[in-house]
């Protein structure tokens, strides 16, 4: 804001007439006065030499505000670390520039020999902060960044007068100047993963479950509890989209953390549930919301890996202890229990065979099983172990075992229906079957062959014992 | 009546048992009595049974699983209720030696009868007491299959619980000698087992260093 003197005040109509008979008299000399503003270089302006008393108007003269405090994000390195979830710079310090920037101009009437001064206190103004530059691919914070990730945070800087002082525009906060250093956000995930989970807010979400990595993964099995935490932010209220059970349950809807476990059954391959977090922007205090998109899995398939073989030399009869899994392999199934059943089940509408009981079908050497039924159904639990192909490993075994009569050629079958439920809930069907085969090549080359979800070995009848 | 386990014969004997507990001795090379055996397998299935299977477990399991959420009045109580939650676990932790199987082997239909293959329904054995070994096969695998599935369960949950009171631990105590001097009171009063008590002393040696502001 500029301020004229009194004494300017008290002489405008002195100050009027002189102009109008400079402009009259020697018009091209008053063109020849320049007003130059001065910006910053803390000089004067030029004195224009006059002899008919016509006043001098010089140019501005001070100094544009310079910055008191640095522009800085602190931490600006932030690792996800081991077993903490990575969080983005909470300390955020904006630049603030020198509040005092006093610009005068004198303007002197060589008449008289008085002079008035103008002066005007030049401020810069700090606004919009935000982050750009992101580091390629990104063009916004990711969700999930793999290796490094760099942004750079900036304000946008107006000036009171930008004849005097230009506005700085974008200022970036950056290491190649003295206001700052950059932000810099790289992984360092101990636990191998090398995935840095990012959220504008710090809100951190982990999977109870130690495995599969990483833990902040956004795909879960059935049943499988997250933990939901949003540090430093009062007043936090957890939503979860759907309230009747079927998007899982919230432990509680308040505070800092909660804990959302998965519903124990998924409608489609594709269900998502998301629990959101309300709260009131901490810098701006707007109401705010943050949510976390999961998709949950249900158990689609079993598979079994070999553990161990059993075979009597000099007959058919081999058999395989099998691990079980439940798969996918990219989600944790600890909270479900499966089983294989007697029959096979129902459809709706009914169809064919629909509980009818699960029977072998044997031929050759194997015919004594076939139509023989199957029917020990076992409910078995998984563990916490997930193998990165074959799924969440079973707390129990399968044995398989096949035996024919004599050397004899056949081959034995069954497609076993499975069910498998959560937590305690309703059983829900496998869309396969385990399916368990056997063979016998009879002589001369007294091949036998057994499999069972993917677990398979074979040997000659003839081979020596095993164990 | 000792069982002796031989590798060379441990199909007849399995299935003359009819038993897939059975292999596991197998595999190790030892031999147990049956009143041991029947012992060891009565004292896995009465875990299974005094706990009502595994999803008597839940909502133990959900309880535990909020530690981090609850609000204690001091950071001793906390590390109290943690210690607890172990003690507690370790004390249920049982190790299951047998192998339990989701289909087992009968034995033969009778002497010199057909061998038929694993997960055939009781009712398809005809001689009397080939049946009856094998119900009762299965009833003991069923039983040891709920403690196994139990003890999963269990092991699940210790792995969580621990990995939180990690991270508790790590973050809420210091190397300073007071929060040490804490620590080992809280430690040597609760009733953790030597092994656990062990693994959280190791804990310690990466405490931030002395000096620090405690949380």
């Amino acid at each position: 804001m500029k301020n004229t003197s009194k004494y300017l005040q008290r002489n405008i109509s002195l100050f009027a007439f002189f102009s109008l008979l400079a402009l009259f008299l020697s018009g091209s000399l008053f063109f020849s006065i320049s007003i130059k503003a001065q910006q910053g270089d803390g000089g004067g302006g030029a004195n224009i030499e006059n002899t008919n008393c016509t006043p001098v108007t010089n140019g501005w003269y001070g100094t544009c505000p310079t910055i008191i405090t640095n522009f800085s994000v602190s931490p600006p390195i932030v690792y996800d670390r081991w077993k903490t979830a990575p969080t983005m710079p909470t300390n955020i310090i904006l630049p603030v520039y020198s509040p005092t920037n006093l610009f005068t101009q004198v303007i002197t009437f060589p008449c008289t020999g008085e002079a008035v001064t103008n002066t005007e206190n030049v401020t810069y103004s700090v606004s919009g902060f935000g982050w750009t530059n992101f580091s390629a691919p990104y063009t916004n914070f990711p969700a999930v960044v793999t290796n490094s990730f760099t942004a750079q945070a900036y304000v946008v800087v107006k000036s009171s007068d930008t004849n005097l002082c230009p506005s700085p525009g974008v200022v970036f906060c950056s290491g190649d100047d003295a206001m700052s250093t950059s932000a810099t956000f790289a992984a360092n995930d101990a636990s191998g993963s090398g995935v840095t989970t990012w959220d504008p807010y710090g809100l951190q979400h982990q999977c109870r479950n130690i495995q599969p990595s990483p833990r902040s993964r956004t795909t879960v099995g059935v049943g499988e509890p997250v933990t939901l935490t949003l540090h430093n932010i009062p007043n936090v209220t957890w939503i979860l989209d759907v309230t009747d059970g079927s998007h899982g349950t919230l432990d509680t809807t308040s505070g800092n953390t909660t804990t959302w476990t998965a519903p124990n059954y998924a409608v489609n391959n594709s269900m998502t549930c998301t629990v959101t977090a309300q709260f009131n922007d901490p810098n701006t205090g707007a109401p705010t919301t943050d949510p976390v998109v999961f998709t949950v899995l249900n158990p689609m398939v079993v598979n079994m890996t070999k553990k161990a073989i059993f075979h009597t030399s000099g007959s058919t009869t081999l058999e395989m202890i099998c691990n079980i899994y439940i798969a996918p392999a990219n989600v944790n199934f600890l909270a479900v229990v499966t089983e294989e059943e007697d029959h096979y089940p129902y459809h709706l509408p009914m169809q064919p065979g629909d509980g009818t009981p699960v029977a072998f079908m044997g031929s050759g050497c194997y015919s004594g099983n076939n139509g023989q039924i199957h029917g020990t159904p076992t409910e078995v639990g998984c563990t916490s172990t997930v193998d990165a192909t074959s799924g969440t490993l079973c707390a129990s075994t399968d044995d398989c075992l096949h035996q024919g009569s004599g050397l004899t050629a056949g081959s034995i079958g069954i497609s076993i229906p499975c069910q498998w439920k959560c937590n305690g809930s309703a059983w829900n069907q496998f869309p396969g079957y385990s399916i368990q085969l056997g063979s016998s090549d009879g002589p001369p080359g007294y091949g036998l062959v057994i499999s069972k979800c993917g677990a398979n070995y074979s040997c000659k009848a003839t081979d020596p014992t095993v164990p | 009546m000792t069982i002796k386990i031989r590798t060379t014969v441990t199909l007849i004997i399995f299935h003359a048992l009819g038993m897939v507990a059975v292999f596991a001795q197998s595999t190790n090379g030892t031999s147990e009595s049956a009143i041991e055996y029947t012992s060891r397998v009565k004292q896995e299935c009465a875990f299974a049974e005094t706990n009502k299977a595994m999803d008597s477990l839940l909502p133990i399991s959900v309880d535990l699983n909020n530690i981090e959420r609850v609000k204690f009045n001091d950071r001793a109580s906390k590390t109290e209720f943690y210690l607890g939650a172990l003690a507690w676990i370790d004390e249920n932790t049982i190790v299951i030696t047998n192998v339990y199987s989701w289909n087992i082997v009968p034995p033969p239909d009778g002497e010199h009868g057909p061998q038929y293959s694993s997960g055939v329904a009781a009712s398809t054995l005809k001689d009397p007491v080939a049946r009856a070994k094998y119900e009762a096969a299965l009833k003991v695998n069923s039983e040891g299959i709920k403690a196994t599935n139990f003890q999963a369960r269990l092991g699940g949950l210790n792995e969580q619980i621990s990995f939180s009171f990690e991270n508790y631990l790590t973050d809420a105590y210091t190397a300073s000698s007071k929060d040490k001097t804490e620590l080992e009171e809280l430690l040597n009063k609760a009733k953790l087992t030597p092994k656990r008590k062990a693994s959280i002393e190791k804990l310690e040696t990466s405490l931030r260093g002395a000096g620090k502001a405690e949380k």
